[in-house]
């Protein structure tokens, strides 16, 4: 069988074509939740969320995850990759080196198309709607790189 | 200070309304070894509970067989829509087969105009489940009244 941690070009070429993506985490009792977000993918899918959120807390407790990345909710028919694997919160100094994979650059910087270029942070008394960047500086939101385990489009993986 | 899903949730007719609207769902359930799986599938709320349906071929269909706890994830992202715009609910519960048959006659009838949202196409040979609506995670972001606070 072939390698499913491998990410497979046509899922690839999915992700960084499409962000809106479910994640699947357990909550504390076990039991499957599945939040609504933006993926960032390119080298890994990268997540960004408050770090005080359900989601960031369910992923300190278990950090196994199951994203489905999607098309759009009224797209006429419906398209999704699975990138199933484990979630790592990536300390600030990472977020922001100089040379980061793609994914990670858009989740530290929506506005970026994924470049490289260092996002603005504004002074806190200056800052506003859209300052990303400077959350996960100040520890007020998480990026999170997921290892890819299980990858793929939804029809390949949906049976054993 | 309050954080601001506080005032976003859906109430119960809000809920009702827009689950109403909804005909595909991600489906998460619980694999082999506990961990998190996550699928797509045609769904449909009628009288209280959300019914959807799964291949029995899926792993999804053995994973409930294994656990029956589940959750179903719905959001209105259309293209193009602003983020004050969208609207969510995260539905979970356990998931159970359909006794009644007069209940069982509806549902199927209303889950065959659904084709299945991964191969287009009328489920053949797949499993209805229902789950009711009674821990639901909900937001309607054009709630939001706290826009730049944290």
């Amino acid at each position: 069988m072939a390698d499913r941690s491998t990410i497979p070009d046509d899922a690839a070429q999915f992700m960084e074509d499409n962000r809106r993506t479910f994640m699947v985490t357990l909550r504390k009792d076990g039991s499957p939740t599945a939040h609504p977000m933006a993926g960032f993918f390119g080298g890994s899918l990268y997540l960004n969320m408050y770090a005080a959120s359900v989601k960031a807390k369910n992923l300190g407790r278990d950090a196994r995850i199951c994203c489905i990345v999607t098309n759009a909710a009224d797209a006429q028919r419906f398209e999704g990759a699975i990138y199933k694997g484990k979630a790592r919160a990536l300390p600030v100094e990472e977020v922001f080196a100089e040379r980061v994979p793609v994914g990670l650059a858009w989740a530290r910087n929506p506005g970026s198309q994924g470049s490289q270029e260092q996002p603005d942070v504004p002074p806190e008394d200056q800052r506003k709607i859209g300052d990303t960047a400077g959350r996960v500086k100040r520890g007020v939101r998480v990026i999170y790189e997921i290892a890819p385990e299980e990858v793929g489009m939804i029809q390949e993986l949906r049976e054993e | 200070m309050p954080r601001e899903h506080a005032d976003i949730r859906m109430n119960a007719e809000e809920l009702a309304l827009f689950l109403g609207t909804q005909t595909r769902c991600i489906l998460g359930t619980l694999d082999a070894e506990a961990g998190p799986w996550g699928d797509a599938a045609a769904c449909v709320f009628l009288d209280g509970a959300l019914y959807f349906r799964v291949p029995r071929k899926a792993r999804s269909f053995a994973n409930i067989q294994r656990d029956s706890r589940v959750c179903c994830a719905v959001e209105d992202n259309v293209t193009g829509a602003g983020y004050y715009e969208m609207k969510g609910a995260i539905v979970h519960g356990l998931a159970t087969t359909v006794s009644d048959p007069a209940v069982a006659k509806r549902v199927a009838s209303a889950l065959d105009q659904i084709p299945d949202p991964v191969t287009g196409s009328p489920a053949e040979d797949g499993a209805v489940f229902s789950i009711g609506v009674d821990d639901v995670a909900s937001f309607d972001f054009a709630k939001i009244k706290r826009r730049f606070e944290m």
